[in-house]
């Protein structure tokens, strides 16, 4: 059997069994429906059910494939090394590849810390000579930039000298982040021949790194090679489930989802590396007709240019085999939410994509899948509002009439059969990996042991649970918004650990809340049968407020850290990239950072550096923009410096030599020595 | 690679010789401690902490300054000497400026050790190279960018349309045919048959 007919097998298997499994599901369901004949309420519902059910099947599946699949690499490696016994080519024949950050108003001690890890990892491996370090600045907060450009200046004063880091910001933020990088493949993307695209928050080790080029060095034929990030880093008690569920879950999706995707597999817009010529041939991205939010910029656009290279003929791979790629979660379920705002927009846009021309019929699935795990949401929420009504209309009740024969426990059972299918197909991959664990005593010790996991497996799901009708709110609400014509502004991540005050709480969540004690009191009063099976979804939204509290406290987090409870192996045997990560983050923030709009002004070294990094700016040479008249500005300037400017002329001045040169001689001839620092 | 930053950066403005120092005395208002300490503070901010001239150049400049204008009080000869110090480094950047071609570049190839080990004002923009330039280990190989004729367009995309059914206009003409009491498939029909 070739490549190509196992490939089409694992697709046609996984489509059977998930199209079977719904199918037998959605017989009981109609069967239930049936209990007082159909009425077109009943229609609406068994449609509603079988998306719903096939979506949530098709991920079963997936996990299937990748549970069996691990399963014949067990019972010591997790992570085969598949790649080992193939050909490798010397470091020194490597081609030198450019690693490329895009940042947007981040943290720059976070950001150049984690490239700074990555740097000495490969220090490490003794390849910095084959990696270019590309930060690639849209930041547009005078500030942040001016904080970059000092964290740049530190960073290759510390550098070892093989190791190379260029600075690019571009003045206008044209297309986001694809416009970034694409900005970047046209100015210097000849120059190499392939590129690793990171985000702010990645960190990925010198061996993965080395790896992602090997691979694709081999195969001459791959486009994109996508290594699955892990999440780490965070203390809070949100943050610490999603990484628990993701260092113990992923596997099996991830290694199922490049099972049955092989070439056509799919790219997550960062720790992947990308062979440069074809994605200049094939991926620039045009406009979508129309307006936001369903027109204009493809804001998703890693899933589109996935979706065009493999147009293009070149393959995009999922390695799940190959650890060593990190990033960072939210900390909170609000900032989960603002972070699904973004990509939901971006994903419902990808509906107008299903059907372009040319797309592999696996990448059409991949844009329908984005769009579906938002759109789901709104539908489960209706599902849930329909049957409601249903039962409030007496259609659950014991047969009349000619369906006499329909009884009370027989509609008790048929309930109960949907419910336990419906709770197996969710909860049964998640104990399929533990198993897998328990398995493994190395891998279980390093996320705490036997009964700690299982302890975690438990409270995860218990969480997960009371959340999921939160999140269904959320992702209803923007599905709607962005229907409705709403689009959401680009603002940068929040990524810091923060705590959610009771107000703030009070405030986002009293829809839910109200929500939530509305319906329990609806089907109190309308269909009190149904309130046990409601009772998982009207429980997390009357406890949203405290709830959110609670998985939002780092406190809580780190004391159930402390008890080894949601355990991570980067938390227990942390790789020395995200050490070495630490370790500088830490050293960063406990330096006197001083305000980098008074520095440029005051300080002559810096200053200078930022000029210097100024006229790196193609813009400001071919564009010539307009000089700023130093009379016009407030007079107080002289005497505030940058501080008595908004930030839009705050922007012009830092363009403005002339100006800024002036500015600092002034304040060495006036500014009182406390301010000068000397 | 090693870069011979020394040889190619002009030695900063020197202090006065120390006889002539010796001669003119120390500053002989009170008021001058601040105009000496902000050079003093400038002078060492560009850098010049390791070759010790911070306090000689201070020293020289707030003295000519405090000659030249006995009457004020000493923030005025504070801002006059600092002006007198911009004058010096403007001077002395000029010098800078005479260097061409390789030079140049090697200057800025090594802008982190001359901004870490001497700081400030020994460069200005008319002197930097292309921004690939602007970083360690530089002038081993090739650096990026492109010159401009080098550089390549991403060609944009096109997705083509979608199926008739899957546009929303299409629901709408149903929707108004059936309005009109007219159905779209024989209206499809009649149109062909007519035209």
């Amino acid at each position: 059997m070739t490549r190509t007919h196992t490939k089409l097998l694992i697709r046609a298997v996984l489509l059977s069994l998930s199209l079977i499994s719904t199918a037998i599901a959605v017989l009981v369901f109609a069967d239930l429906l049936a209990s007082n004949g159909y009425a077109l309420i009943d229609l609406a519902l068994a449609i509603l059910f079988s998306m719903l059910f096939f979506w949530i099947a098709l991920s079963f599946w997936t996990a299937i494939i990748g549970f069996m699949q691990v399963l014949r690499h067990h019972p010591h490696s997790l992570i085969p090394v598949r790649s080992e016994p193939k050909r490798r080519l010397p470091h020194d024949k490597l081609p030198v590849t450019a690693v490329l950050m895009p940042i947007y108003n981040e943290d720059p001690d976070r950001v150049f810390a984690g490239l700074r890890a990555m740097i000495d990892s490969l220090a490490g491996y003794g390849v910095s000579d084959r990696f270019d370090i590309f930060i690639l600045s849209d930041s547009t907060d005078p500030a942040v930039w001016l904080a970059e450009e000092a964290a740049l200046q530190r960073l290759l004063s510390e550098i070892p000298p093989a190791a190379s880091v260029y600075y690019r910001r571009r003045r206008q933020n044209v297309a986001r982040k694809s416009g970034n990088i694409e900005e970047w493949c046209e100015r210097f993307g000849e120059r190499y021949k392939h590129m690793v695209i990171l985000d702010a928050d990645s960190v990925m080790s010198g061996g993965t790194l080395l790896e992602m080029v090997q691979r694709m060095e081999r195969d001459p034929k791959l486009g994109i090679l996508q290594v699955p990030p892990v999440p780490v880093n965070r203390d809070s008690f949100f943050a610490r489930l999603q990484q628990f569920a993701a260092s113990v879950y992923s596997e099996l999706f991830t290694t199922g989802f490049a099972i049955w995707t092989q070439q056509e597999g799919n790219y997550y817009g960062h720790n992947a590396i990308i062979r440069v010529k074809p994605f200049i041939d094939h991926c620039g991205l045009p406009k979508l007709p129309g307006t936001a939010p369903l027109g204009g910029e493809i804001l998703s656009h890693d899933f589109v240019e996935a979706a065009l290279i493999r147009r293009g003929g070149w393959k995009v791979q999922v390695a799940h085999d190959l650890g060593g790629s990190y990033e960072e979660c939210p900390t909170t379920i609000i900032d989960f939410a603002k972070r699904d705002q973004r990509w939901c927009q971006g994903n419902l846009q990808h509906v107008r994509l299903l059907f372009a021309y040319g797309f592999h019929p696996v990448s059409r699935v991949h844009l329908g899948m984005g769009a579906m795990s938002y759109v789901a949401s709104p539908l489960w929420l209706l599902f849930m509002v329909l049957t409601v009504i249903a039962a409030m209309t007496g259609d659950f009740t014991p047969g009349r009439g000619p369906y006499a024969t329909v009884t009370g426990s027989t509609l008790m059972l048929q309930g109960l059969l949907l419910f336990i299918a419906t709770m197996s197909l969710l909860l049964i991959p998640r104990f399929l990996a533990l198993a897998l664990l328990v398995r493994d005593p190395h891998e279980l010790a390093r996320h705490g042991g036997e009964a700690k996991v299982t302890l975690g497996v438990l409270l995860e799901m218990l969480v997960s649970a009371l959340m999921a009708p939160i999140l269904m709110l959320f992702h209803t609400a923007f599905v709607a918004s962005n229907l409705m014509g709403h689009s959401v502004q680009w603002s940068a991540q929040r990524r810091d650990e923060a705590s959610l005050s009771f107000s703030e709480a009070c405030r986002t969540y009293a829809p839910h809340t109200l929500i939530g004690i509305g319906a329990t009191a609806l089907l109190g009063w309308g269909a009190p049968g149904l309130m046990p099976w409601a009772l998982p979804v009207t429980a997390g939204l009357i406890l949203s407020i405290p709830l959110s509290m609670l998985v939002a406290s780092t406190k809580v987090g780190l004391a159930l850290r402390r008890r080894g409870l949601l355990l991570i192996p980067e938390e227990t045997d942390v790789p020395s990239a995200l050490a070495r990560q630490r370790q500088l983050l830490e050293r960063n923030t406990s330096q006197d950072a001083e305000d980098p709009l008074n520095r440029v002004v005051r300080d002559p070294g810096f200053l200078n550096w930022h000029l210097a990094l100024l006229a790196t700016d193609d813009h400001i040479r071919t564009e010539n923009p307009e000089p700023v008249d130093f009379d016009a500005l407030p007079p107080s300037v002289s005497v505030d410096g940058l501080h008595a400017l908004d930030r839009a002329d705050q922007v012009r001045v830092l363009y403005d030599e002339p100006t800024l040169q002036r500015l600092h001689r002034d304040a060495w001839k006036t500014w009182p020595t406390e301010r000068l620092g000397v | 690679m090693d870069l011979p930053v020394e040889t190619l950066i002009p030695d900063p403005p020197t202090a006065a010789a120390p006889s002539e120092r010796e001669a003119a005395g120390p500053a002989s208002h009170a008021d001058a401690s601040l105009a000496l300490e902000r050079v003093a503070a400038y002078c060492r901010a560009i850098g010049l902490r390791q070759n010790k001239h911070a306090d000689d150049i201070a020293q020289r400049l707030v003295e000519r300054v405090m000659a030249e204008h006995p009457d004020d009080d000493g923030r005025a000869w504070m801002r006059l000497s600092m002006d007198a110090l911009f004058e010096e480094i403007d001077a002395w950047e000029q010098a800078l400026s005479q260097h061409t071609g390789r030079e140049r570049h090697l200057i800025a190839a090594s802008l982190p050790m001359i901004l870490r080990d001497q700081p400030g004002l020994f460069l200005k923009t008319d002197h930097l190279p292309e921004p690939g330039e602007v970083c360690r280990g530089v002038s081993d190989r090739p650096t990026p960018p492109l010159p401009p004729s080098a550089r390549c367009k991403m060609p944009r995309q096109r997705f083509g349309k979608p199926p008739a059914v899957l546009r929303p206009g299409f629901w709408f003409r149903l929707w108004r045919s059936g309005q009109r009491d007219e159905h779209p498939i024989e209206r499809m029909i009649q149109k062909k048959r007519f035209t």
